[in-house]
């Protein structure tokens, strides 16, 4: 099948192969929902699943997402609604205070080549700049992130706000010190240890 | 001791290597938040600052000059003049001290996880007063204090309790002033604490080559107060400093340079201790390891790089575990770990008594590690071959085939030989006789011995209520 190259090319870490076997198949009229479901989002998949047996590592996770992301960008534009839509969105960031990075990235990655719309905030992030991203995405998900146990309580803060304010977006958290009895404390809908857990997370949630 | 006993690089690979870390500081440079004042002080004293970007690019002579004039001795002081630490140690051992930080607690009793409290910290300190062989230690993170100011109640704490020195590390920009005031109180005032500074303090790089406005205002304030600097690069090696481990030691050495550089720009001489905390990356979890053998040994070699080619004194993990449990796997990564470090001469062993990597402490693990951190530096004590160590006559004149028992030369150094605390040396019948008690529970027996000690570290009530009112003015003003 035509699709399952471009799956070993983002198994093969090979963002330029992607992305031309991708236009390759776009040039044959393959359905782009094809190219999205069996060739990107399924090869992330495995690379997910294959994660968390540890037969891949983290660096070769990142290269599988940035290598599918490769390819997201040429069909982007083609998307339906339909098909932009249907997994969902998630808003993203580090919570203030904090400027760690890496997990929080991976995490938008895998969200993201799992066929969601990711909007990453970046780090740093007051509960006032989370909320406003809500407003203007109106995302399913809220992901927060936090690696340092005095930011910690800018993530209970953070999420009290987006409560208070009614918020109807899934809360949930994660970083190094965070643990399963600290978002149910704090009253996350979520938690999860790491990025393919993320994403196995934020499907559940959504029941996808 | 005979100064480094091994060597992982070559006098041409230092020499390599110290070029690179130079041309790493002119050419690419590091960052700095936005920080008006240490921007100035630093193109006075000849860095290039672009302070639209943050970048400082700092020229070889500059860092050279730098080098010069920060002092390669000097004393972390104490409330009392027998816990003072001349650094390096005269002995040409080492000095140590616990874990910083942790928020995880072992209970003793039950080996049962939970978060560190006040009153664990306090007893953290008796025990500490108590063993020899550490030396001055810094506050763990208190789950039941204002999370804003749990830096400024954990130094608290440890001031009322101990008379070690303690090794303060801010949690914010905020806390500074007031856990300086807090050293000058115990010191008897500024002047006293400059010239005595019961504490010394912690600034860490954002590794990769970056530098927060906390931990600018931390180098600032404390050279101006005199207070020791510990400049911690913290890289994780393929996480935020590169995969490969000279290069990781490279980048450690640089941004621990940009702090003296830093440190010396706000006052010339001020006292700074080279830090080079390297982790490695677990490349399956993402996760930072401390005892993994790419982390011990990169540390290792930067120690050893540092002092070689910059001639301060060092400070790195020196006990420590990625380990959560006080088990086998804890032991044996730890007992690597003091060795190595030991040898490769480092001033200051941290980390005693941390499990996870350092994110929780077991005061039963402390105890242990008090021990092996003494037979470590028994280790690194060289030889002095004069007739009574090469008991010439002894020999000479012993008869052959006979035994040296009952001889006044093993008589007068019968005692030489450090006694254990923890372990034992029994037979197994003896073992069995005595209730087969494992190491655990052996443990257990000596920590409830210690703590139904005095605690004789205990601060005076006036200087005491004098350090609660800052504390109480820090929660009105921080905590909210």
């Amino acid at each position: 099948m035509a699709t399952q190259d471009i799956y070993q090319a983002v198994l093969g870490f090979d963002g330029d192969l992607v992305a031309g076997l991708v236009k390759k198949e776009l040039g044959q009229n393959t359905d782009v929902s094809m190219i999205l479901k069996q060739g990107l989002i399924a090869a992330l998949d495995e690379v997910g699943e294959r994660f968390g047996k540890g037969d891949m590592f983290l660096p070769e996770m990142l290269a599988a997402a940035q290598a599918m992301k490769t390819g997201l960008e040429v069909i982007r534009p083609l998307l339906t609604e339909a098909d932009a839509q249907s997994a969902g969105t998630m808003v993203i960031g580090t919570v203030q205070g904090d400027l760690h990075d890496i997990g929080k990235d991976l995490v938008a990655m895998m969200v993201e080549g799992a066929g969601f719309r990711v909007i990453n905030l970046g780090v740093d992030v007051h509960a006032e700049a989370f909320l406003k991203a809500v407003e203007e995405n109106t995302p399913h998900v809220v992901a927060l992130s936090a690696l340092l146990t005095t930011t910690m309580p800018a993530m209970k803060e953070t999420l009290s706000i987006l409560k208070q304010r009614d918020v109807k977006s899934k809360i949930i958290v994660g970083g190094a010190p965070v643990t399963q009895s600290f978002a149910d404390q704090i009253g996350a809908d979520g938690y999860a240890d790491d990025a393919p857990g993320a994403v196995a997370l934020v499907r559940r949630l959504l029941g996808r | 001791m005979i100064g480094t006993l091994f060597s992982y690089f070559s006098s041409p690979q230092v020499d390599l290597l110290r070029n690179k870390v130079f041309e790493l500081l002119e050419v690419h440079g590091v960052k700095l938040d936005q920080h008006n004042e240490m921007f100035n002080l630093l193109t006075r004293a000849g860095a290039k600052v672009d302070p639209s970007t943050g970048m400082v690019r700092f020229p070889r002579s500059v860092i050279e000059g730098f080098l010069d004039q920060a002092p390669k001795s000097f004393a972390l002081g104490a409330r009392t003049k027998e816990q003072q630490l001349p650094l390096p140690r005269p002995d040409g051992t080492f000095y140590t001290r616990t874990c910083t930080g942790a928020h995880g607690w072992i209970e003793p009793e039950t080996n049962r996880y939970r978060k560190v409290k006040k009153d664990d910290l306090a007893g953290w300190a008796q025990l500490i007063n108590q063993l020899g062989d550490i030396h001055f230690m810094p506050y763990l993170f208190c789950d039941d204090v204002p999370t804003q100011t749990a830096d400024i109640h954990g130094l608290c704490v440890l001031l009322k309790n101990t008379d070690k020195h303690i090794w303060v590390q801010p949690y914010s920009a905020a806390s500074v002033p007031y856990l300086i005031k807090l050293g000058e109180i115990a010191a008897g005032g500024p002047s006293l604490l400059k010239s005595n500074p019961v504490i010394s303090i912690i600034a860490c790089s954002l590794s990769p080559r970056a530098f927060k406005f906390m931990d600018i205002e931390i180098i600032l304030r404390s050279a101006r107060a005199s207070i020791p600097i510990h400049a911690c690069s913290l890289p994780g090696a393929g996480g935020t400093a590169p995969a490969t481990l000279p290069g990781v030691v490279m980048q450690a050495a640089a941004e621990i340079l940009a702090m003296l550089a830093m440190a010396q720009a706000v006052r010339p001489g001020a006292p700074l201790v080279a830090c080079p905390i390297i982790f490695s990356t677990d490349m399956r979890t993402g996760r930072s390891l401390q005892s993994s053998v790419e982390a011990m040994k990169a540390a290792s070699a930067a120690v050893q790089f540092i002092k070689q080619a910059f001639h301060l004194p060092t400070h790195n993990y020196g006990s420590g575990a990625d380990s959560p449990a006080v088990d086998g796997q804890s032991m044996s990564e730890r007992a690597m770990l003091t060795t190595l470090m030991g040898l490769s001469g480092l001033d200051i062993l941290g980390g005693a008594g941390q499990l996870e990597v350092a994110t929780a402490v077991s005061p039963l693990q402390l105890l242990v590690d008090n021990e092996v951190f003494g037979m470590v530096r028994q280790l690194l004590k060289g030889f002095t071959l004069n007739d009574d160590q090469l008991a010439w006559e002894v020999i000479a004149k012993g008869k052959p085939g006979d035994h040296f028992l009952t001889t006044p030369h093993t008589l007068r150094h019968c005692r030489d030989a450090l006694m254990p605390q923890n372990f034992i040396r029994l037979t197994r019948e003896a073992f069995e006789r005595e209730g087969s008690k494992d190491f655990q529970e052996r443990l257990l027996e000596r920590y409830r011995t210690l703590m139904v000690s005095e605690n004789k570290g205990l601060l005076q009530s006036e200087i005491a209520q004098e350090i609660d009112s800052v504390v109480q003015e820090a929660d009105r003003k921080l905590a909210h």
